[in-house]
Formats: C-alpha cells, sequence, structure tokens
C-alpha cells in the first residue's frame, strides 16, 4: 500500500510540471506584443529593449518558463491587473467557499447518485425503474447554467422559500445556519451532472453485478434481497469510483457558472469577474490552481480506490 | 468497447429514431431562420424594453434592449450548432490521427503520448477551455478553438484503447508480415475497423460541447455580443430576473433541449451499434 501510494505521488510530479506547462503556454498565446501594449505606440527602441529584458522576455522561452515556474512554486503569481492585489491572495481567500461548495455539490452527487443508481438496478417493478432512469438521463444533460437559473426563479423569486444568492444574509451577517441556506441551491445545481453520470454508471455496473453466477448462487440458497443488494453494492462500488475523479473534474468546472448565477464569493466568481476585466494574471493563477488542487484530489481518490479494491495495488 | 453490425432486420432503437428527427428539425429552424418571418434579432425598440410573454407581435417577450426574444432563439440556433458540431469534427479528426499514430508507433510512443494527455485530463476541462479562449481573446474562433483542444484527448484515449485492442489480431500481423509500412496499416487496416466506435462516441461529445460553447459564451468569452447566441442570452437575460423572471429561463431552457436531443441520439446511436463504453465522460 505505501509503495502504492508513493509510486502515485511520483506520478504526480510530472503531470503538476505538465500543468504548469500548458498555463505557461496559455500565457503565451495572447496575441499582440506584450511591450508594446504597455509602452504604447510611441516609445522609442531602447525604452522597448530596455522593458523587454527587465520582462525577461529575451530570453529563450524554456528559460522564461523556468524563470515562471521559480517564482510561481514560491507563490509569486503576479499582480491582478483588475484587483490591484497579489493573485494568490485573492485565490486563497476565494478558494476556501468554493472548497465548502464543491464538497457540498459533491455529496448531494454522490449520496443522490448512489440512490438513483440503485433504484434504477433493485427496483422490481417497472415505473420506478423507468423514472430513475430517465431523471438521471436529463440530470445528465442540464447545463449547470440553465438549472442554476431555474433553481432561482422557482424557489428564490416565486416562492421565496430560499435567497437567491450571496453566501451569507447580508443584514444579519449570518451564522453557520444562515450559510447553510445560501449554500443548498448552488450545490443541487453544481451536483447535478455528476449526479446524473454517477447514477447511469453505477446502475450499468450493478446489471452487469448482478447477472454474475455469485448472486445466482445466492438466490438460490434463498438469501434475503437486502442481503443480496449490499453485496451487489460493494462489487459495484469500484468502478464507481474510478469516474469520481473525472467527475469531480466537471463539478469544479461547473462551479464558475454556479457561482457567477448565485454570487457565491468564490474562485468561479472571480473568475468571471477576471474574463470581463480581461484580468489574465488572476485568470491563469486561478486555473493553476484549481489544476494542481485537482491533482491532489485524484491522489486521494486514488488511495481510497486501493484501500476498497486490493486489485489496483499492484 | 466492442462493436457489432446491426443485423439488418433488427429495427432502430426509439431513441436513435427521435434524436435523430429533433437533430433535423435543430438543423431545420437554423437553415431556415433567415426565410421566417421573425424581426431583426439584432436590432431592438427600447420603448419596448422587457415585454412579457405572448405580447402582440412578441410572442416570447423582448430583452433588456427591446429585441425581439423569439427571433433572438431561433437565429441563436445557428451558434449552438456550430459550437457542437465544429469542435467535435476537428477533435474526432486530430484526435483519431494522434490516437492511430500512438497506438501503432511502439510502447515509447504510446507511452509518452498518454502520459501527455494525462496532463490536459488533469485540468477540469471548463477551466481549460477558459484558459485558452481568455488567452486568444473573446470570439468564435477562440471558442472553437479552445473546445476542440480540450476534447482532442478524449478522443486520442479512446482510439489508443481501440487500436490496442487490433494490433496482434491475424490480420494486423499479416499485414506487417507482407511488409505493408505504418501509413498503409493505418488507412487500410486500422481506419475501418475504428470508425463506427470512434464516430459514435463523439457523437456523445456533441451535447457536451453546445452546453460547454454556450458556457464560454455566458462568460462573455464565445460568440461576440450583438449577435444572437443563447448562453449570452442567458447572460443577458438573468440581469432582470426580478423584473421578468420567465424571460431569462427561455435561452437556458432552449441549451438544455439541445443537450436532451444530441444526448438521445448518442444515446440511441450508441444502443443501436451496441457499443459498450465506459468512457462517458
Amino acid at each position: 500500500m505505501t509503495r502504492f501510494l508513493l509510486r502515485r505521488l511520483a506520478l504526480a510530479v510530472p503531470t503538476v510540471f505538465g500543468v504548469s506547462l500548458v498555463v505557461f503556454v496559455t500565457t503565451k498565446l495572447v496575441p499582440g506584443d506584450p511591450v508594446a501594449s504597455l509602452l504604447g505606440p510611441l516609445a522609442t527602441p531602447t525604452a522597448r529593449q530596455e522593458l523587454s529584458s527587465r520582462l525577461g522576455l529575451n530570453e529563450p522561452l524554456p528559460a522564461q518558463f523556468f524563470t515562471w515556474l521559480w517564482n510561481v512554486g514560491q507563490g509569486r503569481f503576479g499582480t491582478s491587473i483588475q484587483l490591484q492585489r497579489d493573485v494568490l491572495d485573492v485565490v486563497w481567500s476565494a478558494f476556501g467557499n468554493t472548497a465548502l461548495l464543491a464538497a457540498a455539490g459533491a455529496l448531494i452527487a454522490f449520496i443522490g447518485g448512489v440512490a438513483l443508481g440503485a433504484v434504477g438496478a433493485f427496483s422490481s417493478r417497472r415505473p420506478p425503474r423507468w423514472l430513475a432512469s430517465a431523471f438521471s438521463f436529463l440530470a445528465m444533460s442540464v447545463p449547470q447554467y440553465s438549472i442554476a437559473l431555474l433553481l432561482v426563479v422557482v424557489l428564490a423569486v416565486r416562492y421565496r422559500v430560499l435567497p437567491a444568492g450571496g453566501m451569507r444574509d447580508p443584514i444579519s451577517g449570518g451564522g453557520p445556519g444562515d450559510v447553510l441556506l445560501h449554500l443548498v441551491l448552488p450545490a443541487v445545481a453544481v451536483a447535478m451532472i455528476p449526479m446524473g453520470v454517477i447514477a447511469r454508471m453505477l446502475s450499468a455496473a450493478l446489471a452487469d453485478v448482478l447477472a454474475s453466477d455469485h448472486i445466482d448462487a445466492m438466490r438460490a440458497r434463498g438469501l434475503h434481497r437486502a442481503t443480496i443488494a449490499r453485496h451487489a453494492l460493494h462489487n459495484a462500488l469500484p468502478s464507481l469510483l474510478t469516474i469520481v475523479g473525472l467527475q469531480l473534474a466537471y463539478l469544479v468546472g461547473g462551479v464558475v457558472f454556479v457561482e457567477t448565477i448565485f454570487s457565491w464569493p468564490g474562485l468561479g466568481h472571480a473568475l468571471y469577474n477576471a474574463i470581463a476585466a480581461r484580468d489574465l494574471p488572476l485568470i491563469q493563477g486561478g486555473v493553476l490552481f484549481i489544476a494542481v488542487s485537482f491533482v491532489l484530489i485524484n491522489l486521494v481518490v486514488d488511495g481510497a480506490h486501493a484501500l476498497i479494491d486490493p486489485r489496483v495495488r499492484r | 468497447m466492442a462493436i457489432s453490425p446491426p443485423s439488418p432486420r433488427s429495427r432502430p432503437p426509439a431513441a436513435l429514431v427521435a434524436g435523430t428527427v429533433a437533430v433535423l428539425a435543430l438543423v431545420l429552424v437554423a437553415a431556415l431562420a433567415p426565410l421566417l418571418p421573425l424581426p431583426d434579432p439584432d436590432v431592438g425598440d427600447l420603448s419596448h424594453r422587457l415585454l412579457s410573454l405572448g405580447s402582440p407581435g412578441h410572442p416570447l417577450g423582448t430583452d433588456g434592449q427591446g429585441r425581439d426574444v423569439l427571433s433572438r432563439l431561433v437565429w441563436g440556433t445557428q451558434a449552438s450548432l456550430v459550437a457542437g458540431l465544429v469542435p467535435v469534427a476537428v477533435a474526432g479528426t486530430l484526435g483519431t490521427l494522434l490516437g492511430i499514430v500512438a497506438g501503432l508507433g511502439g510502447p515509447r510512443l504510446e507511452n509518452t503520448v498518454m502520459r501527455g494527455l494525462d496532463v490536459i485530463f488533469a485540468f477540469p476541462a471548463v477551466l481549460l477551455a477558459i484558459s485558452i479562449a481568455a488567452s486568444l481573446g473573446a470570439g468564435l474562433v477562440s471558442m472553437l478553438v479552445a473546445l476542440s483542444v480540450i476534447l482532442v484527448p478524449a478522443v486520442a484515449r479512446v482510439v489508443v484503447t481501440e487500436v490496442a485492442g487490433l494490433r496482434e489480431l491475424d490480420f494486423m500481423q499479416a499485414a506487417r508480415a507482407s511488409g505493408a509500412r505504418w501509413p498503409t496499416i493505418a488507412r487500410w487496416h486500422v481506419l475501418p475497423n475504428i470508425l463506427p466506435q470512434v464516430s459514435v462516441y463523439c457523437s456523445a461529445l456533441v451535447g457536451l460541447c453546445v452546453v460547454l460553447g454556450a458556457g464560454l459564451s455566458f462568460l462573455g468569452l464565445g460568440v461576440a455580443p450583438p449577435r444572437a447566441e443563447w448562453g449570452a442570452m442567458v447572460d443577458d437575460l438573468r440581469q432582470h430576473v426580478f423584473t421578468a423572471p420567465l424571460l431569462a429561463l427561455l435561452p437556458a431552457a432552449a441549451i438544455f433541449l439541445a443537450s436532451v436531443v444530441f444526448n438521445v441520439l448518442g444515446e440511441g446511436l450508441r444502443s443501436h451499434f451496441d457499443v459498450r463504453s465506459r468512457h462517458t465522460a
């Protein structure tokens, strides 16, 4: 187990390196000459020369990359153009809120997905099975911003059951209960697609397991249906874990839209504002930060997978 | 993934029929937009701002600049189809090429390519698309480039798996033994054998791509503002959600509908050709 984890950790290093390389390349995609846009058209050639050497733009690209990586590695992501604040500072203060939303969304997606998938596979009557599969298909297809808007219109604007946006009550300031109230709608919105995918995957995996010989043997021995279901679930869960990582990625991507619609003060909302202001250092800093934290999450998922399924610990 | 050709007498599944009809209907709406008797989608009358549904002359109301919402929804179909189909076609071609080269080029090349793809997979796709589109500058072309880039790894991974399954089969060995070079093998032995699976897989990506494309426009990174586009309409109309709550739901519902339609078609194709896949991303 330790060896497995160490090898995984060793594999994560080149991935993080590659992720940084990709983000660096996107910084180089920006059209136009950065020196010209900083100095304006009337700058003298000497001034241009001086600025571009000061920015390190005369160095060959690989050297520029390693300088950039060295700075990023020490937390120097640059300064946000729009907010005039250190990028890491902005990203870090928003990160906690996004993590809270993503965790709540993941929890709903997992519980809802497993429940829907189990109904789809175990129910002996047709209507519930059909409903579960239709619902998970629709959930899988619904864009995060559409469902978020629907929730706002119906539950916040029309019936005023839950708050339409923000994270805390603006007047009372709100305690944990208030935050929870504000969390419900955005968390449901980000959970929708992963929930649908998890339900469909689990349903298919359970159908495979239920058709296997050892389940027939259990039935023949007259075991209770609940016992058989427990065994089948245990067999189907590992194949589910392999897609949970991917689904988490999808969930985190959807956070951008949902946070924007609900004005949730997280990374996604910050990114939306950064895009509107063409604040590239903040966009790239935010994307790099999420991608790297994502590699770490996948590491944890792999560890959990190895913990419950000895076959992957090779 | 295994595939078996449908027996000629088996009836196509209902999902395939329904999906095909619905997609054709979408294409028809997009193609006929200029011919329909609709007001100009880009020109608004500021004295008729935010009319509600069912107003005379504006059956689906008007937006914050007094533009006809029905007309904008109809015209927006074009942008949506482009955002869904073009990146999938581009990524399908590039991903297939990359996958075949990696799959036939020996274990070393295969490993290098797969590790490279893993790096792209480490990004949440939406964020990578945002990063690319934001760097290239907002616009239709950068949106299409961004969406294509994030889809290539997914397609290439499926192709590599498919090629790996073919590599050691007898006819491949026979081809190699007869001295065929790899481009010949790729063109005449590999491509025809993987094309059905890869097309079915790609068809499943169209719905996702429609959603992501509209999402990028929602964020202000896609189709430029005056042009009618569903994602941009959602972002525009949600500002008025307290005064005209139903209006904002219309484009949101249109994107959902398009996504469902393409997913039904993809699902229909998958079950018709009996492709078993665990790659549903």
